[in-house]
């Protein structure tokens, strides 16, 4: 049964059609790397399966059935989105914020017991953010605060990881680590993962699949190792694109 | 300066009591403790009994009820519009208030007519607002606040206008009402339940609350029902706002600094800061009024003018310290 599946999916902002007719189908097991130019409709489109808003056409399902007939909150454990930034007008700790990811999880008048508070513990402990479990989350570095949305996804836990640039404000070791953490999810646990990533080299390690946002509107998407050329890599970033093989693979950049 | 959440609760219980006490006692007769507990207890002479339970009482509790109502729209708004700026007032609801209890007045009325038509010009500008600001189907809470402030402007204007062509001797009593002022107003009966009932619904949104701290697209994608606690954030603050406003005139300060002062105080999980906030918001009111009648007397200073004068330095001292506590030395 695959977990996200798309129908004809339309997508537009305004007047300006982003996606049309787009067939995805994404299984437990997957990791899908979305590529495309700025102003492609990448977000939009993680919008959209995350339900914050509405498709211009088509319909999306989740466990094969349709997205509005979910529960909100029973939605929330199936799937999760990582936002592309952060906005914070008030202060919050950043254990507590951390916390508010376990809502799904529970009942409407249940108190975050011991046992969440363990378990955020444990994941701001993998992510090195035990330390600052006391800090006001205004006052973190963009790289903190983007590992802390992770972790907040973390702790919600869904089947489905819809990530808008994670790697954005990270270190080298820190992107690593983040990729590192979304593959292991998905192989050892059979979730499934859709990342929005500027880093083709990123996507080929990482990423067994790939959907190509192209500027006309058109959508490529197949096996990594089979939609990762020259020819479609030029035409996505309209700039010449070349590889050389290196450790086992392809390193791919830009023409200068 | 951080707080444990249930120790500041306590705290914040016990000075509602004291300044409650504090506000039977004090006056132009003065009222030694054992006198007070007497006239509670119904025991003693019947004069301080009187006193007590007819005037004294009665008016600090409403000035409780009425910063309660303040401080809980204040909590409100700010989530609703996630800016630190929001105050009850920020959807025009004083303006509107103000110009139905201005009417009134105007029109020679007084009393309940005056309350009532307050209460309805306070929830008419809120729904305006709501509409002019694209509702729920095209929501913004920028636009929202933009058009609240315009509304507002638009308020003034009509409040101008009409202390303008107002007969010189009402213009004081009109003047008094935009100050805040819990003088002329007769206490709403069973004007507590409501504070309560408010307070019970808005802390069951508690932890929604606090999930759209994160933003209205995190709530979601986390479950929350981001359509209905709008909707219902929305009429709960306009609902307080309105009943404070109709009943004591517009009091300034109380609905925006409370809900900081509680936050500066380390607390942030809303089921927490809402009860917090709800017993300063009361307790500043009555002492203010407390203040206000006594310091004076037998002149009487506005409520918002000594809620100001205590809270605005009150608050400064917490912000510096707290700026201190965050800068790198």
């Amino acid at each position: 049964m695959s977990l996200l599946r798309t129908e004809q999916l339309g997508i537009g902002i305004a007047e300006r059609r982003l996606v049309s007719g787009l067939e995805l189908v994404v299984e437990p097991g997957q990791c899908w790397a979305i590529l495309g130019p700025n102003g492609s409709g990448k977000t939009t489109l993680l919008h959209c399966l995350a339900r914050l808003r509405q498709p211009e056409t088509g319909r999306i399902l989740i466990d094969e059935q349709p997205l509005e007939s979910h529960p909100r909150k029973a939605l929330a454990r199936r799937l999760g989105l990582m936002p592309q930034d952060n906005h914070d007008p008030f202060p919050l700790q950043l254990r507590e914020a951390a916390l508010l990811g376990r809502y799904p999880h529970l009942g409407g008048w249940q108190w975050e017991g011991r046992e969440e508070v363990a378990r955020v513990d444990h994941i701001l402990g993998e992510l090195e953010l035990l330390g600052l479990a006391e800090r006001n989350i205004q006052t973190l570095s963009g790289g903190e605060r983007r590992r802390l949305a992770f972790a907040t996804l973390l702790v919600q836990d869904p089947a489905l990881l819809l990530l808008d640039e994670p790697t954005n404000h990270l270190d080298l070791r820190r992107q690593l680590d983040v990729l590192q953490r979304v593959r292991r999810a998905v192989d050892s646990r059979d979730k499934a993962a859709l990342l929005v990533l500027h880093d083709i080299n990123l996507a080929a390690r990482f990423c067994d699949r790939i959907l190509m946002l192209m500027p006309d509107s058109a959508c490529l998407q197949g096996p990594a190792d089979e939609l990762l050329n020259a020819g479609n890599l030029s035409r996505l970033y309209a700039w010449p694109m070349q590889s050389v093989a290196a450790d086992g693979g392809r390193l791919w950049f830009p023409e200068l | 300066m951080t707080l444990r959440p249930l120790p500041l609760l306590l705290l914040l219980l016990l000075l509602s009591g004291l300044s409650l006490l504090l506000a039977a006692a004090m006056g132009s007769v003065g009222l030694s403790p054992a006198a007070i507990l007497d006239a509670l207890l119904g025991q003693g002479p019947d004069w301080p009994r009187t006193l007590v339970w007819e005037l004294r009482l009665p008016r600090a509790l409403l000035a409780f009820q009425v910063g309660g109502l303040l401080a809980l729209a204040g909590v409100l708004m700010q989530v609703l519009l996630r800016n630190p700026l929001a105050d009850p007032y920020v959807l025009g609801t004083s303006g509107g208030a103000a110009v139905g209890a201005l009417g009134a007045l105007l029109l020679g009325l007084s009393g309940l007519a005056v309350q009532t038509l307050a209460f309805v010009g306070a929830l008419l500008s809120t729904v305006l607002v709501f509409q002019l600001g694209g509702g729920l189907k095209r929501w913004h809470s920028h636009r929202l606040l933009l058009t609240g402030i315009v509304v507002a402007a638009g308020w003034g204007a009509i409040i101008t206008f009409l202390l303008t062509i107002a007969p010189a001797e009402r213009v004081h009593g009109l003047l008094f009402w935009l100050m805040g002022d819990l003088n002329t107003a007769a206490p709403i009966r069973l004007g507590g339940l409501w504070l309560l009932l408010l307070l019970g619904v808005a802390l069951g949104l508690g932890r929604t609350l606090n999930l759209l701290l994160l933003g209205q697209s995190t709530a979601a994608t986390l479950g929350a029902p981001i359509g209905r606690t709008l909707v219902l954030l929305y009429v709960l603050a306009a609902l307080a706002t309105a009943l404070a406003v109709s009943q004591a005139g517009s009091i300034g300060f109380v609905g925006l600094v409370i809900p900081h002062l509680i936050r500066l105080l380390g607390i942030r999980d809303h089921r927490f800061l809402i009860p917090a906030a709800v017993l300063a918001g009361g307790s500043l009111l009555v002492l203010a009024d407390t203040l206000g009648r006594t310091l004076l007397a037998p002149q009487q200073l506005p409520v918002g003018v000594v809620t100001a004068f205590l809270g605005v330095p009150l608050f400064l001292y917490l912000l510096t310290r707290q700026a201190r506590a965050t800068e790198p030395a």
